[in-house]
């Protein structure tokens, strides 16, 4: 079993957490790329079933630990971390973890709509078949169904289920990726400024969802926009060049901040 | 006597001009048919062979063709008896076992170079030497292949399996570099995005980033075929240089490729060799051709926007 304390020791411990499970937690994490010190001694506690967004400047760190969460990092040759994740009180960088598993656990939405260059059924349908979710056609066909419907995009590609995902506007795509994401039934979907490369009726589209989802997910997301983190989250975490500075109720993190920091950062002062 | 109800009945046979008739009978309009033989430009027709050929053009019983015979017959001391049949059998057979051993070996090595290889001393040194040997001279290749595939492993010679071989070898570096070139050109988002749904790494690669990467493969191997395929010199080492009138039925009979057979063809004394030779020019360019027109066509047809 491990070893890591259950307390709560976030710089500001967020009063929507009383009520809530603790999903993800991280305890003294240091991250590195080469000689870049990315994440300084980073510990937050993120609550399941609700949305946490992370804002901070660029560089600040946000997306690195963002995808510290399902070691995507570990793709990245050089990176290295240290210190305690942990996903429902597993170490996720325990050597027994199996990287794929915690991956099925964790789902990703990325930056830009990265579609598979294949059917928008074959698109949903690939992590159900690649973790053998489904046992025959039809299984595998509702799955499909019901995630483009939680996504919100069955009723607009229903007729065109075998046309190709990249043919999708841009909403749709980043929404396609989203089913894609849920289709493996994931505990956790980590977002990383799913709506940046998005006009502003897209992205309505996508907080609404993000919203929606909120009820069946713990979903962290990065995001450079203030008013979208002040719209679709219940917490927000404020960082700056690698340090979480502030964690809390989103509302108390915008209207009556703790730290001089992301008082400057949301009034504007640098950024 | 295997059909006798021919007999008592005429039929029309026809048979190839020799070249130097053939010359013969070009030359007659500008050179003058009552100059002496040694003065004309083909002193091997002698005047009453001269006679003869008039009289067979004025019954009208000399007629040009296609001489389809080009392809039908192999290697022949006598110009018009000879073809590239042999040739085009060697080439086929000899290119296509290279192909066989060079496509899987070298799609292999550019995967494991860019998707697996741990990054240190060992996989740099690597992929130096790859870069080098695509520009080694091909005699060298031949030479290795005269010393390593013949002498010490004592394969047959002038076989399409010694060639194959060292064409292999020849075009190892070429697939390997563009099929790297390719794997390395699909969008990392995409092998992000099987990952981010709990691929594994050899999924990922296996099921998104190679099926991506194949018109890049497909191109850079049909140019390396269209190198193995304009290749003399190695093959002169090893001894696909000699002169074979049987068309191989086999990797391990004797054989020659279509520009060895060009540079020996090119290299005999009689003039109708000269047609010849042209006309098997012809035919490895057109080859060629047809080959980089099929690789551009897949470049186009499977070149995708992201």
């Amino acid at each position: 079993m491990n070893m890591i304390p259950q307390t709560i020791q976030t710089p500001t411990t967020p009063d929507i957490l009383a009520g809530k499970p603790v999903k993800i937690l991280a305890r003294n994490v240091d991250i590195h790329y080469g000689d870049k010190h990315a994440i300084k001694n980073l510990s937050i506690d993120i609550p399941d079933r609700a949305v946490s967004s992370f804002i901070g400047p660029s560089g600040c760190g946000k997306s690195t630990f963002l995808r510290a969460i399902n070691r995507m990092n570990d793709t990245i040759p050089g990176c290295r971390i240290a210190g305690d994740i942990t996903l429902d009180g597993q170490n996720i960088y325990d050597r027994a973890i199996d990287v794929v598993q915690l991956r099925a656990k964790v789902g990703m939405v990325f930056q830009k709509p990265n579609p598979f260059p294949k059917s928008v059924f074959e698109n949903v349908a690939y992590g159900p078949r690649i973790h053998g979710l489904a046992s025959n056609k039809t299984e595998l066909e509702e799955i499909v169904v019901a995630s483009l419907r939680k996504a919100g995009l069955f009723e607009e590609v229903k007729d065109r289920l075998d046309h190709p995902g990249t043919g999708l506007s841009g909403g749709q795509q980043q929404r396609l990726c989203i089913a894609r994401a849920i289709a493996v039934n994931p505990e956790v979907i980590l977002m990383d400024e799913p709506c940046s490369a998005l006009d502003p009726i897209a992205t309505a589209r996508i907080e609404e969802l993000i919203d929606e989802l909120r009820q069946n997910f713990c979903i962290v997301i990065v995001t450079h926009s203030m008013q979208q983190a002040a719209r679709v989250s219940q917490l927000t975490a404020f960082f700056h060049l690698g340090t979480l500075v502030e964690f809390g109720d989103t509302g108390k993190v915008f209207t009556a901040p703790r730290d001089k920091r992301t008082q400057d950062y949301i009034t504007g002062r640098f950024g | 006597m295997a059909d006798p109800s021919l007999i008592g009945n005429s039929a029309k046979i026809s048979a190839p001009l020799s070249g130097d008739a053939a010359l013969y009978l070009s030359a007659r309009g500008t050179l003058a048919a009552d100059k002496p033989q040694t003065m004309r430009a083909t002193p091997q027709i002698d005047n009453e062979q001269a006679q003869w050929l008039e009289q067979l053009v004025q019954k009208g019983h000399v007629e040009r063709g296609f001489a389809g015979r080009l392809f039908t017959s192999g290697d022949s001391r006598e110009p018009e008896l000879a073809g590239l049949r042999g040739a085009i059998a060697g080439s086929l057979l000899t290119v296509a076992f290279a192909l066989a051993l060079s496509l899987p070996l070298g799609v292999a090595a550019a995967i494991y170079l860019e998707e697996f290889a741990p990054k240190n001393r060992f996989t740099d040194i690597i992929e130096v030497n790859i870069n080098n040997l695509a520009a080694v001279p091909s005699i060298i290749f031949g030479l290795l292949g005269l010393a390593v595939f013949l002498n010490f492993f004592g394969m047959p010679r002038s076989a399409p399996v010694a060639g194959g071989f060292v064409l292999a070898l020849l075009v190892l570096p070429t697939i390997i570099i563009a099929s790297r070139a390719a794997i390395k050109a699909v969008p990392p988002s995409i092998k992000e995005a099987a990952l981010g749904v709990g691929a594994s790494h050899q999924q990922a690669v296996f099921h998104h980033v190679l099926p991506l990467a194949v018109p890049g493969i497909l191109t850079g191997t049909i140019l390396g075929v269209a190198r193995a395929l304009g290749e003399t010199a190695p093959l002169l080492m090893i001894g696909m240089v000699a002169f074979i009138a049987d068309v191989p039925r086999g990797f391990t009979d004797a054989a020659t490729v279509l520009p060895v057979q060009i540079y020996l063809w090119s290299d005999l004394p009689e003039v109708g060799f000269q047609s010849r030779t042209a006309a098997a020019i012809i035919v490895l360019l057109l080859v060629l051709f047809a080959l980089n027109a099929a690789a551009i066509f897949l470049r186009r047809r499977f070149e995708r926007r992201w």
